[in-house]
């Protein structure tokens, strides 16, 4: 089978019709705080068994790209993340909805996607083996460091000081050791109760964090919770495309970067969209307007994002490592089917591989009008609503997407006591995300770190191990320039004012 | 005198600096491989807890937002959304979830109601949690408690 015949396959009727659904089912379930992308493929994966394989693969993929993107909406929306993956997208979403632009920030949301998405399906198609190489480069020791740029990144991204950040850090890696140990196995910190066995879930936290204390502000002022302009602006496509184009190095830049770190395996989106902007960030010429609605930080973080997707499916179909948790329910889903990921898929069963590769850039451009008609729809809705069914309605989505995880009425109250935490903790100055991604990272952290204490102690060569291996220290020196960022942006205009 | 900022991120320091203690000296019960990274963790947290200690004594820390608005009103969502959550188990997901809506509703009430604004407002309840309901446990399959008070 040809290549243009497996793109005319892709293009069945069928096949179409699984795309557009698919695109629209994630979108849907990763808008909804609490509900994620893993969420959206697992619950929906069912409904492929009686597929053909590339059909299934069609429909799987187009409900994770749909799930990644549609978490910008409430992000932008609510300033809640409807998925880990859409954390940094809060930083100028909702500043830009608060003073009137969300449907603009809603559609470079959109474009920033799709650019993001096909950068990555691209990636897939064109690179997979080669750069699955990448991932096989990456030892423990290269993940923890993975996961401590992710940290310093968010806390020296996130408004206020960088110590503050640092120390919301340190409070969710220490959040996240609640529960059984990832190695050794013993229970900590759990206070003898079975609820706290299993940890605190990634999504308690999120909704906690990030949700109940928009919610506790919400209510506090009869203020509009958005400010909303008095003409008419439709899609503001126009607009947002010319913005695009004028930051189109950021967007490619952004894509790039969120394809290579979709390729390591659990390091996600999450992580992508933080480093794609902070890179943004320090190459913009206006890096003050960061974190106060700048649309070059939605435009980094959501591209990065989606163009996980396409990089994580790398190493999941050329070694049978899935990049994601998503994509490790997809691998299931594909077993399932008889499709057998691993260096020879491209050899054996290539009509099926590329097919969904096509299927999966088809998902991505759907998603340009779907995502642009929901979104619309979501901007005017929130508008339109007033607080007093808006605080609700967020409330019962909070409680419901919280109790939905595991069936636990003791993980609503988790969420609850994680969102007064979150308030006190906001007053204090220390911004949620980081206290959200140390949760997200602290598990990547932990092993990765007592694995290569393990092996530095076994090699007499602990220094070494942490310190002495190429990759680790690119990631290392990338770790110090965030910390040492502020202290060279300051030092920069004293230097031009004494010329 | 001591600042409100200074207030704040003493109290901060202090509070997370107890955490750290407290996870560091519990961590060494654990086995050593489960007590590496919380003793690792809580000592950098410590460390950088002593930081911002002395930077809020030096007064180097930029101040915290200030929290405008009711604190009623903040502390009455806090207290819905509680008694929301202890009324599921008891009466089961959906009444609840009425009674939730309409008590968070209030919290964010600030003008005076008519009485068609009022039936609007708890059609609008119902309506929001049955389709919740209906999504959750018969699309996504997620079973809501009935609650112990109707199961018999």
């Amino acid at each position: 089978m040809t290549l243009i015949e497996n793109l005319l396959n892709a293009l069945t009727p069928l096949n179409l019709v699984l795309a557009i659904g698919g695109v629209v089912a994630g979108t849907v379930v990763g808008a909804l705080p609490g509900l994620t992308a893993t969420m959206a493929v697992a619950v929906l994966t069912p409904l492929t068994f009686t597929m053909a394989p590339d059909s299934a693969m069609i429909a799987l993929g187009a409900i994770y790209t749909g799930a990644i993107y549609g978490g910008c909406y409430s992000a932008i929306l609510v300033n809640t993340p409807g998925t880990p993956s859409a954390i940094a997208t809060t930083f100028d979403g909702f500043p830009m909805a608060k003073r009137g632009d969300g449907d603009l920030a809603l559609t470079l949301a959109n474009l920033a996607s799709v650019c993001g998405g096909l950068v990555g399906a691209l990636g897939l198609l064109l690179l997979a083996p080669p750069l699955a190489e990448v991932a096989l480069a990456f030892g423990p020791v290269e993940y923890f460091w993975l996961a401590m740029l992710g940290l310093t990144l968010v806390a020296g991204l996130s408004r206020g000081s960088l110590v503050k950040g640092l120390i919301g850090c340190a409070i969710g890696l220490l959040i996240s050791m609640v529960g059984t140990a990832v190695v050794g196995g013993d229970a900590r910190y759990t206070f003898g109760t079975p609820l706290l066995l299993g940890g605190i879930n990634i999504v308690v936290a999120l909704i906690g964090l990030f949700c109940v204390p928009v919610l506790i502000d919400l209510v506090a002022t009869p203020d509009e919770h958005l400010q909303v302009s008095d003409e008419v602006r439709g899609y503001r496509l126009r607009e947002a495309l010319g913005i695009a184009w004028a930051r189109r190095w950021n967007l490619l830049r952004s894509s790039v970067i969120g394809t290579v770190i979709g390729i390591l395996p659990a390091a996600g989106g999450a992580i992508a969209s933080l480093i794609a902007y902070g890179e943004a960030r320090r190459s913009s010429r206006t890096p003050e307007l960061f974190g106060k609605g700048a649309p070059d930080g939605i435009i980094a973080s959501e591209s990065a994002n989606n163009a996980t997707v396409g990089g994580g499916f790398i190493p999941t179909l050329t070694l049978g490592i899935p990049g994601t948790p998503a994509d490790a329910i997809i691998l299931g889903a594909l077993l399932v089917h008889g499709v057998r990921t691993g260096p020879n898929l491209f050899s054996e069963q290539s009509a099926i591989v590329y097919t969904f590769m096509f299927g999966l850039i088809l998902s991505t451009v759907l998603m340009l009008p779907i995502g642009l008609v929901l979104g619309r729809y979501a901007y005017k809705s929130i508008i339109a609503v007033p607080k007093t069914v808006l605080a609700p309605a967020i409330a019962l989505l909070t409680i419901v997407g919280t109790y939905a995880i595991h069936n636990s009425i003791g993980e609503v109250w988790l969420m609850l006591a994680l969102g007064v935490l979150g308030w006190v903790l906001n007053r204090a100055d220390v911004p949620p995300a980081p206290i959200v991604l140390g949760v997200v990272l602290g598990p990547i952290a932990e092993q990765g770190f007592v694995q290569a204490w393990l092996i530095g102690n076994a090699t007499q060569n602990v220094a070494g191990m942490f310190f002495g291996r190429p990759i680790s220290l690119a990631i290392i020196a990338a770790v110090l320039l965030v910390l040492l960022y502020p202290l060279l942006s300051r030092r920069r205009p004293r230097g031009s004012e004494a010329e | 005198m001591i600042g409100r900022a200074h207030r704040i991120d003493l109290a901060l320091g202090l509070g997370v600096l107890a955490l750290c203690a407290w996870m560091g000296l519990t961590a060494r019960g654990f086995s050593p491989f489960a007590s590496i990274f919380p003793l690792f963790i809580a000592s950098v947290c410590g460390g950088l807890t002593l930081l911002l200690l002395v930077l809020a004594v030096l007064g180097r820390l930029p101040m915290p937002p200030t929290a405008s608005g009711y604190a009623t009103r903040r502390l009455g969502l806090v207290l819905a959304m509680g008694l929301w959550t202890a009324l599921i188990p008891f009466i089961g997901f959906a009444p609840a979830s009425v009674a939730g809506f309409l008590a968070v509703g209030m919290t964010a009430k600030y003008e005076p109601w008519t009485a068609r604004q009022w039936l609007l407002f708890c059609l609008l309840a119902i309506v929001c949690v049955a389709v919740l309901t209906l999504f959750f446990v018969h699309v996504l399959a997620v079973p809501l408690t009935e609650g112990s008070l109707f199961r018999g």
